[in-house]
C-alpha cells in the first residue's frame, strides 16, 4: 500500500512512471539468512541434566589426572642441602668480610645421605633464595645483540651500570652476565668420584641463535667490583653453558638452575660426600643457598600442586552434581514457569 | 606479570577473582622454581584466553556459526600467533611457546585454570537460572519449551500470551503503584545487580 503511494508520487512528481519500477528495485536490500537474522541458531539454558552431566563429566576426567599427576610428583626423589650458613667458618663473625676476603678458603665438604634409589639421569641444581632476578632494572641489564654478533661488542647503551670498565666494553655486559653464580660442586661416592656431566644443560636454541659462537669474553669481571664468575676468554659465549643458564632470568625470587647431570645411579643409603667452594656472596642480602639433587619424569620436577588440585576439583565437581541432584529431586522446579514472572507472583496482581 | 592479567581483563571478560584463579594456580603449578619470566607470563596469559572463550561462550545466549568462529578461531589465533612469535631468534619469545606446548604440565595447568575459573561461575548460574530465575532467563525456557512445534496453533497461542502478559504488565504498573513489585525493566537491573 504505502508502496503503491510511493509510486505514484514518483509519477507525479516526475511525470516519468518507468523509473519508479527499477528505483524501487535498487532500495531494497538484497536478501540473506544474515542480514535478516535468520540463522541456524542454537540457544542452549541451563537445564538440571546438562549441568549434573557437566560436573560428573568433569569430575570423571580430573581425579584420574590428579591421581596419575600425584603419582608422578611422588616418584621423584630429591635431596635438598642448605650449605650458605653451615660453610661458614664456626668463628667468623661478619659473614659478609669472610665472603668477600679472597685469601680465606671457601672450600666446604658436606654429606647428603640418599633417602631412596635414584635412577639416572640425575639433576643437581643449585637454588638461591630472596634473589629477585625480575627486577627491572637486572633483568634489562643485557644487550642482546651483544652477545650474538661479535661487531656489536661495543652495543652497551642498555648494559649500565656494568656495561665498560676502563674505558673499554665489557663482554658479555650488563648485571645479569656481571651477577654469574660461581659456586663449584664435586660429588664423591665410597671414595670414587661421581663425574658430573655439565654438557648441554643449557637450551640448544640459545646456544644456537642467542649467543655467537665468535663472540668471546673481553674485559669481563675487570671493575673494581666483581659479581660472580669468571670467564674463560678463550672460550666463545656459545660453549659457556653456565653464563647461558645464569641469563635465562628466573621469574620468581626462589629459582633453581641447572649445574649439570650426573649419569650414575645412586642406590638407597649411598653416602655421597659433596666437595663445594662457597663463592656466592648471599649474605650481604639475607638469601640461601642450596645444593638440590633430584630426579625427574614427564610431569618435571616434585610437584604435588598439580596432582592435590585436580583431585580437589574432581571431587567438588562430584559433589556439586550430587548436590544439584539432590535438590533437583526434593525441591524440582518447573522450568518457564509463567508464575516465576514478577507480575505474576504477587495474588493481588492476577 | 599482575599488570598484564589486569591489564588482559580490563580488555576482555575475565572477572577480578577469575584473574586471581589465573594468577595463583600459575604460581602454584610452577612453584618448581625453574621457569623463567617469559614462560611465567606466557602460561598466565594462555591461562586469560582459555577463560576468556569459556566466559563468552556461558555469557552467549544464541549460537550461529559466526558466534562459533570468533570464539574459537580467536583462541586459535593466538596459538597461531604466539608459535610464529616463537619462531623467530631474535625475541626473547623465542621457543618459548614450543616448549611450554610440549609439556604436559602446560595442558593440565590450562585445564585447572579453566574449571576452577568457571566452575562456580557456572554452579551459581545454574542456581539462580533455577530458583531465582529473571524474566529474561524464564522467557528463554518457555521459548525453548514452545519451540519444540512450529503449528500455527502455538504461534497463535503465544501472541495470545504475549498480549496476555503485557495486559498484566500494565494491569500490575497501574494496580500496585506502591508495592514492591517492579515491571519487566527494573527487575532486569535488579536482577543483575
Amino acid at each position: 500500500m504505502s508502496s503503491g503511494q510511493e509510486a505514484g508520487s514518483s509519477s507525479g512528481g516526475s511525470g516519468d512512471g518507468g523509473a519508479a519500477a527499477p528505483r524501487r528495485n535498487t532500495r531494497k536490500p538484497k536478501y540473506s539468512k544474515f542480514t535478516q537474522q535468520e540463522l541456524p541458531a542454537c540457544k542452549p539454558i541451563l537445564t538440571p541434566k546438562w549441568v549434573i552431566s557437566v560436573f560428573v563429566l568433569v569430575g570423571v576426567i580430573f581425579v584420574p589426572i590428579g591421581l596419575v599427576s600425584l603419582k608422578a610428583s611422588r616418584k621423584v626423589v630429591e635431596i635438598v642441602d642448605r650449605y650458605d650458613d653451615a660453610c661458614v667458618p664456626a668463628n667468623t663473625t661478619d659473614k659478609l668480610a669472610y665472603i668477600q676476603n679472597p685469601t680465606i678458603s671457601k672450600n666446604c665438604r658436606r654429606t647428603l645421605k640418599v633417602p631412596k634409589d635414584m635412577d639416572a639421569p640425575i639433576f643437581v641444581y643449585y637454588q638461591l633464595d630472596n634473589f629477585y632476578q625480575n627486577h627491572r632494572r637486572y633483568v634489562k641489564s643485557r644487550s642482546d645483540a651483544q652477545l650474538r654478533d661479535p661487531k656489536k661488542a661495543n652495543d652497551t647503551s642498555t648494559c649500565d651500570p656494568e656495561g665498560t670498565a676502563n674505558g673499554m666494553a665489557i663482554v658479555p655486559c650488563g648485571l645479569i652476565a656481571w651477577s654469574i653464580f660461581n659456586d663449584t660442586y664435586g660429588f664423591v661416592r665410597n671414595s670414587k668420584n661421581l663425574p658430573v656431566d655439565k654438557k648441554n644443560i643449557s637450551w640448544k636454541s640459545d646456544r644456537e641463535h642467542k649467543f655467537g659462537r665468535d663472540v668471546f669474553p673481553k674485559n669481563f669481571q675487570n671493575g673494581s667490583l666483581i659479581g660472580g664468575k669468571t670467564l674463560d676468554p678463550n672460550k666463545s659465549l656459545s660453549k659457556q653453558e653456565d653464563l647461558i643458564v645464569w641469563m635465562r632470568t628466573a621469574a620468581l625470587p626462589t629459582f633453581r638452575k641447572l649445574y649439570g647431570r650426573i649419569h650414575t645411579d645412586l642406590k638407597k643409603g649411598d653416602t655421597i660426600t659433596v666437595t663445594l667452594e662457597n663463592n656466592y656472596n648471599t649474605y650481604s642480602f639475607s638469601g640461601k643457598k642450596k645444593l638440590v639433587l633430584s630426579t625427574s619424569t614427564w610431569l618435571g620436577g616434585k610437584n604435588d600442586f598439580l596432582g592435590l588440585a585436580y583431585l580437589s576439583v574432581g571431587g567438588l565437581c562430584f559433589f556439586l552434581a550430587f548436590a544439584f541432584t539432590l535438590l533437583y529431586l526434593i525441591k524440582p522446579r518447573k522450568m518457564g514457569d509463567n508464575n516465576y514472572l514478577s507480575w505474576n507472583r504477587n495474588p493481588a496482581g492476577r | 606479570m599482575m599488570f598484564l592479567i589486569n591489564q588482559y581483563r580490563q580488555n576482555g571478560k575475565i572477572k577480578p577473582n577469575q584473574a586471581l584463579v589465573v594468577f595463583l594456580t600459575t604460581i602454584c603449578a610452577y612453584s618448581d622454581e625453574k621457569s623463567e619470566i617469559e614462560e611465567l607470563s606466557m602460561v598466565a596469559l594462555s591461562g586469560c584466553i582459555w577463560l576468556q572463550a569459556f566466559v563468552v561462550t556461558l555469557d552467549t545466549n544464541s549460537f550461529t556459526y559466526p558466534q562459533i568462529i570468533l570464539i574459537w578461531g580467536n583462541f586459535i589465533a593466538f596459538y597461531m600467533i604466539n608459535l610464529i612469535v616463537s619462531a623467530v631468534p631474535t625475541l626473547q619469545m623465542y621457543t618459548i611457546m614450543f616448549r611450554l606446548c610440549s609439556q604436559p604440565s602446560y595442558w593440565i595447568t590450562m585445564g585447572l585454570i579453566v574449571a576452577v575459573g568457571m566452575g562456580p561461575v557456572l554452579a551459581l548460574r545454574y542456581f539462580r537460572n533455577m530458583f531465582r530465575p529473571n524474566a529474561i532467563n524464564i522467557l528463554q525456557q518457555i521459548e525453548q519449551s514452545n519451540g519444540h512445534t512450529h503449528t500455527t496453533r502455538n504461534m497463535e497461542s503465544r501472541i495470545i500470551s504475549a498480549g496476555s502478559y503485557l495486559t498484566h504488565l500494565l494491569a500490575d504498573s497501574r494496580r500496585n503503584r506502591g508495592a514492591t513489585y517492579q515491571p519487566l525493566l527494573s527487575d532486569s537491573v535488579a536482577s543483575d545487580g
